[in-house]
């Protein structure tokens, strides 16, 4: 094997460190590569590099995961809507309201997703504070909750105390959603007024 | 003295007290961190420069490329004011260490 197949070789790893490293680095890995294989030798370098590949990889995924704005904060509510539906399945049995939590955390999962999506960059993200989930998400709730309860079998019927309490939740839920939403989102038109 | 709490990883450690002799290119520093740890530290290119972008990241080191006479291409590296001060802060604290068990019988060979 010639020394411009080791290159080729060791180039196509780096496929698997994050776009930004491997775009900011990317030729001086190689430069580094060629140096340790002309002063070592192929069989010497390949043993040292496959141990820092497979050392460097996960540490710069994980560094870069770590960097995302926003990699967290966007899926904390459905995450806790989605604990929430499991938990009240398993307290008050499948009911409706239990229905209604895991549909709402599926849905605002998606908006999640979809708005991470929009963001074109990191930096966009970053402006896309989570004010938007919460809103959309209490919103859902709320919509859901009006269509459940204005739904023609469910007109008219007594409900236990615990599906009455699953419902005051919901509400109370939803409501601090919303209420969350509108004030992150008056704090980020007011910070960016002032900028 | 020093603006950094945690003492450092030893990739950055090695990497740090490498730069105390003075501005250098990856491949350099990767032979000198090599050297200086008596073949205990020995880097890849990827720890290499994922070590280099997180002590870019922390300000303690500046990349000097562009600024060389010499025509050289490669990336260089120095340290920063605040760099350099935490360099000599941790190597005071192995200093201060290994005079901590001076006085231990059994560890003069060790300690001097």
């Amino acid at each position: 094997m010639n020394r411009r197949t080791h290159l080729v070789l060791y180039r196509a790893t780096h496929v698997l460190y994050p776009r930004v490293f491997r775009e900011e680095y990317g030729e001086d890995l190689g430069a580094v590569f060629e140096e340790q294989l002309d002063e070592l030798g192929a069989p010497r370098c390949w043993l040292r590099t496959v141990r820092d590949l497979l050392v460097s990889i996960p540490a710069q995924q994980l560094e870069a995961r770590m960097k995302k704005p926003g990699s967290s904060h966007a899926f904390v509510f459905p995450l806790a809507l989605g604990i929430g539906s499991v938990l009240m399945t398993a307290v008050i049995g499948t009911s409706m309201y239990a229905v209604l939590f895991a549909v709402v955390a599926v849905a605002s999962f998606a908006v999640a997703i979809a708005l991470r999506r929009v963001a074109k960059s990191a930096i966009e993200l970053e402006k896309s504070s989570p004010w938007k989930t919460f809103l959309a998400g209490g919103s859902l709730m709320v919509g859901g909750l009006v269509i459940l309860l204005n739904l023609p079998a469910n007109k008219d019927v007594d409900l236990s105390p615990v599906e009455w309490s699953a419902l005051m939740l919901s509400i109370l839920i939803s409501l601090s959603l919303i209420s969350a939403g509108a004030v992150l989102g008056a704090l980020q038109v007011n910070r960016k007024r002032h900028r | 003295m020093t603006k950094r709490e945690k003492p450092l990883p030893t990739a950055s450690l090695y990497l740090l007290l490498a730069l105390l002799a003075g501005e250098n290119h990856g491949y350099a520093l990767m032979q000198l961190v090599e050297g200086q740890s008596d073949g205990a530290v020995r880097m890849g290119p990827g720890t290499l420069y994922g070590t280099l972008n997180r002590l870019l990241a922390d300000g303690l080191i500046i990349e000097t490329t562009g600024e060389r006479a010499d025509g050289d291409r490669r990336r260089y590296y120095r340290l920063t004011t605040n760099g350099d001060s935490v360099a000599r802060a941790e190597l005071h604290r192995l200093r201060s260490l290994v005079a901590r068990f001076k006085g231990i019988r059994g560890l003069e060979g060790v300690t001097t």
